[in-house]
């Protein structure tokens, strides 16, 4: 088969949806498939194939007759607010583009947010299927930024408020079929933005297995301190990641016991006040925090616990790599986490934002080592498993062959 | 764009658009649109009134 991913995001990216689309192109191609990748490029210029040299638009061609063709004096529904302008704007520069290299060949076009699978179902020969994965929602995302934001007056029921739920509706309406990596997300979109059930298919996400032990064992310069245990939290250093509710813990642990260090590891807009917060807490000689690194694989074999307290989260990669390495995860009752990890087998779980029972539970696993090696050994286990990329590849062949097959 | 491309008038390609205005001042480059418009479905139409008039 010859297979498009595309996204309305950049690409190629640092992790997230590039990661995701990398791998299963590898993998789609060890199994005799030809998979090309479309995206926006990364300064945002133009849309492009990243993996064919030359096949680019650049969206200067087209800016012009879209801004004068769709100026408000012919579409004041499109120009409502600066918002839907430019998200629409962004779409047909990719439907545009799209025409310009050609869906002919494709035996199935596989988009991976609601943005280009919108996009593409309006461009594409009615004869090719079209399947859509979602790795999150992004108007549950876009109605958060809207009530942080009140300075944007964007307030609910405003047409750009509607906007993105009738985006997430409309696109899943136009796909053979959508996947969610979990009853979560699945739920958000049967639930609030009104997709029949039948529509939405569920099946967690692979992990690249060998990759990641290979990485695991080319070790770290990193060490762990002599005679404390390691509490390890890779993430990104954005208020969603929910860092503030780790060290708010941390500093009521600290008054439980001292044999610990905590490793925060990544990088982000929030660093300079998680940074403030450990300072304030007194806890600049228990928590370290070591940027973006390449080798957290191998920094989770120098720790004994991940901890993951994310305000919202939807299937994130690095429960999968700390459950493959064989630490118990302490994490949030936020988005996907609670079906990734099974309370008191492969983990422990704590109500969203509650820092006194994450703080309890680092401390019963530092105080009871057979409780907390079991707890690791049992999340290993679950992983191999559970997170099986050929499980995931073969259950996407599945879907494609299915979707040509009711053609 | 391309300094070399051919251009025409914009207005060429008013079929795509719901609500079609002449614009003879906009330039687009002819070999690009010609082959935008020869894989668009003929029913294709700007802008996505189903979504951006939500």
């Amino acid at each position: 088969m010859k297979i498009l991913l595309a996204t309305h995001w950049l690409i190629p990216h640092v992790g997230g949806v590039w990661n995701f689309m990398v791998q299963l192109k590898q993998h789609l191609e060890n199994h005799g498939h030809q998979v090309d990748m479309m995206g926006n490029s990364p300064d945002y210029k133009k849309i492009h194939i990243v993996n064919q040299h030359g096949m680019e638009l650049a969206k200067e061609a087209l800016l012009p007759i879209l801004s004068a063709k769709l100026a408000s004096a012919q579409v004041p529904e499109l120009n409502a607010h600066p918002v839907i302008t430019n998200y629409e704007l962004e779409r047909y520069f990719m439907e545009l583009s799209a025409a310009y290299f050609g869906l002919e060949s494709y035996d199935i076009i596989h988009t991976q947010d609601v943005f280009a699978t919108r996009s593409l179902s309006r461009v594409k020969p009615k004869r090719t299927p079209l399947i859509a994965h979602v790795h999150g929602s992004v108007a549950r995302e876009m109605m958060d930024h809207f009530r942080n934001h009140p300075e944007m007056g964007i307030s609910e029921g405003s047409p750009a408020w509607r906007y993105f739920p009738s985006m997430e509706y409309h696109a899943a309406m136009a796909t053979d079929i959508t996947i969610a990596a979990n009853q979560w997300s699945k739920n958000i979109l049967v639930g609030e933005f009104g997709v029949p059930e039948n529509r939405v298919a569920v099946f967690q996400y692979g992990f690249d297995a060998p990759a990641f032990y290979a990485k695991m064992n080319a070790g770290t310069p990193v060490v762990r301190p002599p005679g404390k245990k390691v509490i390890i939290c890779p993430a990104r250093l954005v208020y969603v990641k929910g860092i503030h509710v780790l060290i708010s813990a941390l500093e009521i642990l600290r008054h439980m016991r001292d044999d610990w260090v905590c490793w925060i590891v990544g990088d982000g807009d929030y660093r300079g006040q998680l940074e403030l917060q450990t300072v304030n807490s007194s806890l600049q000689y228990h928590v370290f925090f070591h940027g973006s690194r390449n080798d957290v694989p191998a920094m989770l074999t120098q720790s004994d616990i991940f901890v993951h307290t994310c305000i919202q989260d939807n299937q994130p990669y690095s429960v999968m790599e700390a459950q493959m390495a064989g630490l118990p995860c302490i994490v949030s009752s936020a988005g996907g986490l609670p079906e990734m990890v099974q309370h008191g087998q492969t983990g422990l779980i704590s109500p969203v934002g509650d820092a006194y029972t994450v703080a309890q539970q680092l401390n019963l696993l530092l105080e009871r080592d057979d409780y907390r090696m079991r707890l690791g050994q049992n999340a290993k286990a679950f992983a191999m498993n559970h997170w099986s990329m050929d499980l995931m590849v073969q259950r996407m062949l599945m879907m494609y062959h299915g979707a040509l097959t009711q053609r | 764009m391309n300094q070399q491309a051919f251009t025409v008038m914009s207005d060429l390609y008013n079929r795509i658009f719901h609500r079609q205005v002449s614009t003879p001042e906009i330039l687009v480059d002819y070999v690009v649109f010609n082959r935008i418009l020869a894989s668009l479905p003929k029913d294709y139409k700007l802008p996505d009134t189903v979504v951006s008039n939500p």
